[in-house]
């Protein structure tokens, strides 16, 4: 699950990996090998990659059902280029605020009230803060993007 | 493992502020509300595809990209003099009517609820979904069920979950079959069902609460403005389409007209501490930010389409609609926190009106697309959950955008959160104490308006943080709390 405005440049980090991934996930498929972009292959194949938004509760509804999910975001809060895998318990939990309510209490409350909730891990890619609206990542992040994507299928993979 | 400390305050940008300033006995001398804008967003837009127009504004909001979809649709369907046929404009004022519904519902009972539900006193840490689920744990579960069928409903009509693609210029891109009828006619049925079921609890919980009637019914909580939405011919609120209707703060009519012509009929003021525009009637002028029968002040929402509306378009909705007005005793109703009882009403009507839509016949029509004309301009008018939206674009003849702007019910209601705001700091200020309460029932005031402060911008946490800054008198500032 990408998070992000892939029309805000850098926020749109967690969509171009999802983009490109796409493209290697139907080259593994056709041929078992990866794509010249030099990724690794993805191996496992009963996956879906989906582009989200920030709100807690509807990506907690948008990824009830599935078993594991790993959610690619950009991250002003990591300095720019840097990427960070970690399991979604390492979130703060946070109290409900206006319209997001964090997606640790929203899979809470959705479990709560018995629906199937997947174990999530995040992983984030630090960008520079306030990204302005354009297409395309800045070369540190762009920089940063083979990084993630090798993380992404190693989480896909293991 | 590396320690991880996230602090969304580091993204200032994209916080609303409240500043309290206070005299040298602690008193409230003036509140402010400063709420972000990203600029560039239609600059950015120049230059684009037209056809592009409804999946990239979808992108500006992660809070109601069903809105900015549809009103992005709307306005093409205008730059192009298209005619949308009947099956495409029922598909997608269904698909609206189930996005106003899942949208009040979230507000209502995982947003703004806990403040109604658990009172503004209930432990911090409670004043959530989960506080909710604990303390109303079957209901929960049923608003929790129903809101995910709600969501289905919009993936299904949308072809996404999130952000829907189904929407193009004269129309919609596929019929709506009869399986996909069946399924959301199953889930309509639930949707009126909980629709019930909250009239209930409002008025068995929710509205008998001293401190909650305290707050409907203070005179300085209930400023007057003028109000604007959309009407359908029979002057009930209609959330996708019809005239638009202003009406004085007073109650008369300022305006019942073409939607898009009302754009002439507002002029923007800006201030230099804030990024934020204020719109106001042209005909009243900037006065200030004050309210009031002259000032040019007004308000959007679920509040202000009950304010210029005559009745509901539905039974069930019509009757609570009468409650609420024998509540207040009568049009206009200015209290902040009838916004909530307001949005309640409007939750009944989306509900009866997208269970009327799935069984009308011409639903599952096959002719989905109008013929495009020229490319030239057009302006979209839509209620979005959090009120009026406007599209105006202007088209090249090779159908690029040349010019779009965007006014959002946020920044409509910039004004009126604001002097919302001032009005129950003021209110509560009395013996110069500032706790976290305090704090929270000022903040309920800011949530009443379910503001959408998203606009370009997300926070992985999922929150959307609000700062409150309290100065002093010398300038200084005395406390800051960040949630």
């Amino acid at each position: 699950m990408a998070l992000g405005n892939p029309y805000r440049t850098d926020d749109g980090v967690g969509i171009a990996l999802l983009r490109r991934l796409r493209v290697i996930r139907d080259a593994s498929r056709a041929t078992g090998e990866g794509t010249t972009c030099h990724a690794s292959p993805v191996t496992r194949h009963e996956i879906e990659l989906l582009e989200g938004v920030y709100d807690g509760l509807r990506l907690a509804e948008a990824i009830a059902g599935y078993e594991e999910v790993l959610v690619v975001d950009a991250a002003p809060w990591l300095p720019a280029g840097e990427v960070l895998r970690f399991d979604l318990g390492d979130l703060p939990a946070r109290a409900g605020y206006l319209h997001g309510l964090g997606l640790r209490a929203a899979l809470e409350a959705l479990a709560m009230a018995g629906e199937r909730v997947p174990t999530v891990e995040i992983l984030a890619i630090g960008i520079p803060g306030d990204p302005p609206f354009g297409e395309g990542l800045s070369p540190a992040v762009e920089g940063a993007l083979p990084v993630a994507l090798e993380e992404a299928i190693r989480w896909l993979n293991e | 493992m590396k320690k991880l400390t996230i602090d969304p305050i580091t993204r200032l940008e994209g916080h609303g502020r409240i500043f309290l300033i206070l005299d040298d006995n602690g008193k409230l001398v003036d509140a402010f509300l400063q709420i972000p804008e990203l600029k560039g967003f239609e600059l950015f837009c120049r230059g684009r595809l037209a056809e592009e127009m409804p999946q990239i504004t979808e992108r500006i909001c992660g809070v109601c990209p069903e809105a900015h979809h549809l009103a992005s649709a709307k306005c093409l369907d205008a730059c192009f003099g298209t005619e949308v046929p009947e099956p495409a404009r029922l598909q997608r004022e269904l698909f609206y009517n189930v996005y106003i519904f899942s949208d009040h519902l979230l507000h209502l009972i995982f947003l703004g609820g806990p403040d109604l539900l658990l009172g503004a006193d209930a432990e911090k840490a409670k004043r959530n979904i989960l506080g909710i689920l604990e303390a109303y744990p079957e209901f929960g579960k049923k608003v929790v069920r129903v809101r995910a069928g709600a969501q289905k409903i919009l993936e299904r009509i949308g072809g996404k979950a999130i952000h829907p693609v189904f929407a193009l210029p004269g129309g919609v891109a596929k019929p709506l079959s009869e399986e996909d009828r069946a399924f959301v006619e199953e889930r309509s049925k639930a949707m009126v069902e909980l629709a019930g079921d909250l009239i209930e609890l409002f008025h068995e919980k929710i509205l008998p609460d001293p401190s909650f009637q305290s707050y409907l019914l203070a005179e300085e909580l209930g400023f007057p403005t003028h109000y604007m939405g959309l009407v359908d011919g029979n002057m009930a609120p209609n959330f996708y389409d019809g005239a638009l209707r202003i009406v004085s703060a007073d109650g008369h009519e300022i305006y019942h007209g073409p939607a898009a012509d009302a754009l002439s009929l507002i002029e923007e003021h800006v201030e230099p501490w804030t990024y934020v525009k204020f719109p106001y009637l042209k005909e009243y002028g900037w006065k200030g930010l004050v309210p009031g029968a002259d000032s040019g002040v007004y308000r959007v929402g679920p509040l202000a389409r009950l304010n210029v509306a005559e009745r509901m378009a539905t039974p069930m909705a019509q009757e609570e609609y009468e409650r609420y007005l024998d509540f207040f005793g009568g049009k206009p109703v200015h209290a902040i926190f009838a916004y909530h009882w307001a949005r309640l009403v409007e939750l009944v009507q989306a509900a009866e009106v997208t269970l009327a839509l799935v069984q009308e016949k011409t639903l599952t029509g096959v002719e989905v697309r109008g013929e495009l004309g020229e490319p030239g301009e057009g302006v979209g008018v839509i209620e979005a959950a959090r009120g009026t939206l406007f599209h105006h674009y202007r088209l090249t003849p090779e159908g690029l955008v040349e010019f779009a702007n965007m006014i959002v019910a946020t920044t409509h209601n910039a004004a009126g959160i604001g002097l919302s705001v001032k009005a129950m700091a003021r209110h509560l200020a009395e013996d110069g104490v500032w706790d976290e309460s305090l704090l929270n029932r000022i903040e309920m005031a800011f949530r009443a308006y379910d503001p959408c402060l998203a606009c370009a911008t997300h926070f992985f946490p999922g929150e959307m943080p609000l700062v409150v800054e309290i100065y002093g008198s010398d300038g200084e500032l005395k406390v800051r709390i960040g949630r």
